[in-house]
């Protein structure tokens, strides 16, 4: 269950993106990028292949030189937060499963981004992609949660193919932010976030600590929560050694991707309290 | 399949509680995991051994405690089985040939015959080098015992009786499961002393088998050698044999106190031989030494020893002035008799020998038997021949007979071989007249007559000898053994022994002799020193024995001839399996293995999966 508490706590926040906004109704910061719009903040002499719709014809009548008219682009950002709803994300040592502290994690960016006024949009992915259109208001983030809360957690993660899906949604460049475990295939993971690179993009991953120091030992049935494999075995010492080094190599070739695309990279275990670890995020942002 | 211990095989009730435990042993936890793909990869890179196991048995380790434990018992079960196979002995005895043909070729036959020992080594291990007198130089030796007792073994330059060591070796083997090894050449060996032994043997169910070594030699040896005293010296004869098949002319040098003193040469037909002689060999160490290629070396030399004898002083005392005794003994080498007419008498202690004659009861002067006695006691020697009156004359007790009368004739014969009576034939003397006498106590009679009155007898008094001679000083009227021409040879054997003067045969032996020492004495041999009580001559060479230089040869035309009738193919190449016998087969040994490498696989098992 998401807890709302924490949002009292992040009133101190803002988020920090790059962009400006001249509407009314649009964010509080100015972009540095020209574009299409309805603010002039200037001209320029025509270059053939400019669009000759912006054209000026009455500064070609007072100068007889065409000009074309610089617009300020529209600058409302839209955050994009995909979450992992797959089965591996109902794992729970301590009480908090990882779904509820990604979704608390993403409706607090949600809270952020609605105080800044700004449209945002949570979509869950499993083996498919629920895809959720960005809006703006309080109401919405309201509606969003009672949503995550009634999300089912079902099937495998299949990252690639919900980027993909995703990907015709995100119109202009937007604020992105994947929170998952990444317990996939990690050429999976790769595709997808490579998909995801030209947008500003945050990459979460969560992790239960009892699942990374694996603190079970001995003969043990084992059950994968998204394949519903089973597998008897004994955890021995030297295996747990092992299935630690294979996992931290995973997640460094995620934080690896993520570095090579310019996207922020961070780790959190459930065991993080959730106002540190959001404190992290926005730090690092 | 029988157990030994059978009482340990309730060591599997501690099987018992680990089957409980494994009973009782919860099942594996159920776990919802997520990360489920990481774990299979982890099984498949470190764990693939373990991971094969796990799929074929259930719990690995439990499977190893219980074989551990299984294994374990039925080793101090001690469990055997019972096998007619082909095993070697559990006490071998491994006889060597030792003889003097044993040292011919190159590598020596002997040689040959250690290293094939060395096969024949089992777990006990006994060994006896076959010399003329069987001699065992390991009994129930170890392995590593026996093959340093092999490395250390020299050959010998006698014969070999192979019978007798044979029999040996059967003694030794007790109630046990044992094998008889024969390493000889089998050249000129007693085959039917052999042949009865190995059926005593067989007899007590005992193997005996041969193992041949050596090939046809060829030989040219001094197979015989005889010294004869010529006046004050020796002449020596020595046979020197052919054994090859062409005539060699053989060079001869004869070496004198080590110095070269004379070359010669004899020509020996094939497969003949030729005497040489060497005249006027003198006292001292002599070698004749043939110079002819051969495989063996111990025929090729002679060598001969003449004690040097020093003058022995004699004083013959008797009423007659030249009696036939005093004759004999004047003609004798190395010796100076004078003699003395009674009653004045010289000082008995400037002789060595006294030889009292033919006295009357009042010839001697009061005390003279009482100054001989004291002569006797410090070491002199006193020869008292009979005479008439010799039985009523007071002697201090030092005559070695009590004379009862005299008698008529008598016909003596020797009861007891000795040195001085060798060669002499009593039996032929013509006895007219003799005392009755007994012997006193302690005497020894080495002749005596067909009425008991010993005619020749000694006995010890202190650190000298007195002798009695019943058959007079030389008087036809007594015998006539003083015409025989063995008289002077009796006189001369008589003076030998009383002074300690061996034959010449004593100084020149045949190897593989015996000699009894009395008590354990430093021996100088030809190689080297040894300290014992019973000296064999097993080398040619000389030997120093107290004062005495000994000269020992071969002198054995059978182990010169180095000619070998090859035995079977099997006998040649004999190999150690030797006994077909029921053999307790023991395999606690196995399963002690077995639970070490169950042990250590366990350990390995534990240290794989990082729990140790």
């Amino acid at each position: 269950m998401i807890d709302t508490e924490f949002f009292n706590q992040l009133n101190r926040f803002s988020l920090m993106v790059r962009k400006r906004v001249s509407s009314v109704y649009a964010g509080s910061r100015r972009a540095v990028l020209q574009g299409k719009g309805i603010e002039i903040v200037g001209y320029r002499e025509y270059i053939p292949g400019d669009d000759v719709r912006t054209i000026d014809w009455r500064v070609y009548g007072r100068t007889e030189k065409l000009y074309i008219r610089k617009f300020e682009e529209e600058k409302n950002i839209t955050t994009h937060i995909l979450l992992d709803s797959s089965m591996s994300m109902d794992y729970s040592s301590n009480g908090m499963t990882k779904f509820d502290y990604a979704a608390m994690l993403a409706c607090g960016f949600g809270y952020m981004v609605t105080r800044e006024n700004e449209k945002f949009a949570i979509s869950t992915f499993g083996e498919n992609i629920d895809i959720t259109p960005p809006k703006r208001g309080r109401g919405y983030l309201l509606h969003t949660i009672d949503r995550l809360n009634q999300t089912p957690l079902e099937g495998e993660t299949k990252f690639d193919h919900c980027t993909q899906q995703y990907g015709k949604m995100i119109r202009s460049k937007s604020l992105v932010i994947v929170i998952s475990d990444f317990l996939t295939d990690l050429d999976s993971i790769r595709a997808g976030l490579y998909r995801l690179a030209p947008n500003d993009l945050i990459v979460i991953s969560i992790f239960d600590p009892a699942e990374h120091d694996l603190t079970i030992a001995g003969d043990v049935k084992l059950h994968d929560m998204e394949t519903n494999t089973v597998r008897k075995t004994y955890i021995s010492p030297k295996m747990k050694e092992e299935y630690r080094k294979l996992l931290d190599d995973h997640f460094e070739g995620v934080r690896s991707t993520c570095m090579h695309i310019g996207a922020d990279y961070l780790s959190f275990g459930t065991n993080v309290p959730i106002f540190d670890a959001f404190f992290e995020a926005v730090r690092a942002k | 399949m029988a157990f030994a211990n059978p009482l340990a095989l309730l060591g599997f009730l501690s099987l018992i509680p680990i089957v409980i435990l494994y009973l009782i042993k919860p099942k594996p936890r159920d776990i919802k995991i997520p990360s489920l793909m990481f774990i299979l990869d982890a099984e498949r890179k470190e764990h693939r051994y373990e991971t094969m196991l796990r799929k074929i048995i259930r719990d690995p380790l439990m499977l190893m405690q219980l074989l551990f434990l299984i294994l374990l018992t039925l080793a101090m079960a001690a469990p055997f089985y019972t096998a007619n196979e082909t095993v070697r002995a559990d006490h071998t005895v491994i006889i060597i040939d030792a003889s003097a043909s044993m040292q011919a070729e190159n590598p020596s036959r002997f040689d040959r015959a250690k290293d094939a020992a060395e096969k024949f080594v089992s777990g006990r291990t006994s060994i006896i080098m076959a010399k003329n007198i069987p001699v065992v130089v390991l009994q129930r030796g170890g392995r590593s015992g026996a093959k340093d007792t092999l490395n250390r073994l020299a050959p010998a330059a006698t014969t070999a009786s192979i019978g007798d060591a044979i029999l040996l070796a059967t003694n030794m083997i007790e109630d046990e499961k044992g094998a008889i090894v024969v390493i000889s050449d089998f050249s000129n060996t007693d085959s039917d002393s052999i042949a009865a032994a190995k059926m005593l043997a067989n007899a007590d169910g005992i193997d005996v088998t041969y193992k041949q070594v050596g090939n046809d030699a060829e030989n040219i040896g001094i197979t015989y050698g005889k010294l004869e005293r010529k006046g004050n010296s020796y002449e020596y004869i020595c046979n020197i044999k052919n054994y090859m098949d062409d005539k060699k002319t053989v060079p001869i040098e004869i070496f004198r106190n080590g110095k070269k003193t004379l070359t010669d040469s004899v020509t020996v037909p094939a497969y003949s031989s030729e005497l040489f002689a060497l005249t006027d060999v003198k006292p001292g160490a002599t070698e004749v030494s043939i110079k002819q290629k051969d495989s063996l070396e111990v025929d090729n030399r002679a060598y001969i020893a003449i004690p040097a004898v020093d003058k022995r002083k004699i004083l013959v005392v008797s009423e007659t002035k030249n009696p036939p005794a005093k004759i004999a003994l004047n003609s004798l080498p190395d010796t100076e008799c004078s003699i003395a007419k009674p009653p004045v008498l010289p000082s008995f202690d400037d002789y060595d020998l006294v030889v009292i004659g033919n006295i009357t009861k009042t010839s001697l002067l009061p005390g003279t038997f009482e100054d001989l006695a004291s002569f006797v006691q410090s070491g002199g020697s006193l020869v008292i021949l009979a005479s008439s009156d010799l039985g009523e004359i007071e002697t201090e007790g030092l005559l070695p007979v009590q004379i009862s009368e005299k008698a008529g004739a008598a016909a003596p014969e020797t009861s007891m071989p000795t040195e001085f009576t060798k060669d002499i034939a009593f039996e032929d003397v013509s006895v007219i007249t003799h005392l009755i006498s007994e012997p006193a106590d302690g005497a020894i009679v080495t002749v005596i007559t067909d009425d008991d009155s010993p005619m020749l007898a000694y006995q010890k008094h202190g650190s000298g000898t007195v002798f009695y001679s019943g058959f007079g000083e030389g008087d036809s009227t007594w015998n006539d053994f003083h015409t025989r021409v063995d008289y002077p040879i009796f006189w001369r054997q008589i003076v030998d022994w009383m002074s300690g003067v061996h034959g010449i045969e004593e100084y020149n032996v045949r190897t593989g002799r015996m000699m009894s020492l009395g008590e354990v004495q430093k021996v100088t041999t030809p190689s080297g020193k040894v300290e014992t009580d019973n000296l064999l001559f097993d080398e040619v060479g000389g030997y120093q024995v107290r004062d005495d230089d000994i000269a020992a040869n071969l002198y054995d035309a059978l182990e010169s001839d180095l000619s070998i009738h090859p035995m079977s193919e099997e006998v040649r190449t004999l190999t150690p399996d030797l006994v077909k016998a029921d053999v307790e087969k023991e395999l606690w040994t196995y399963l002690i293995i077995l639970v070490m490498f169950i042990a250590g696989f366990e350990l390995y098992y534990l240290r794989a999966r990082g729990e140790l």
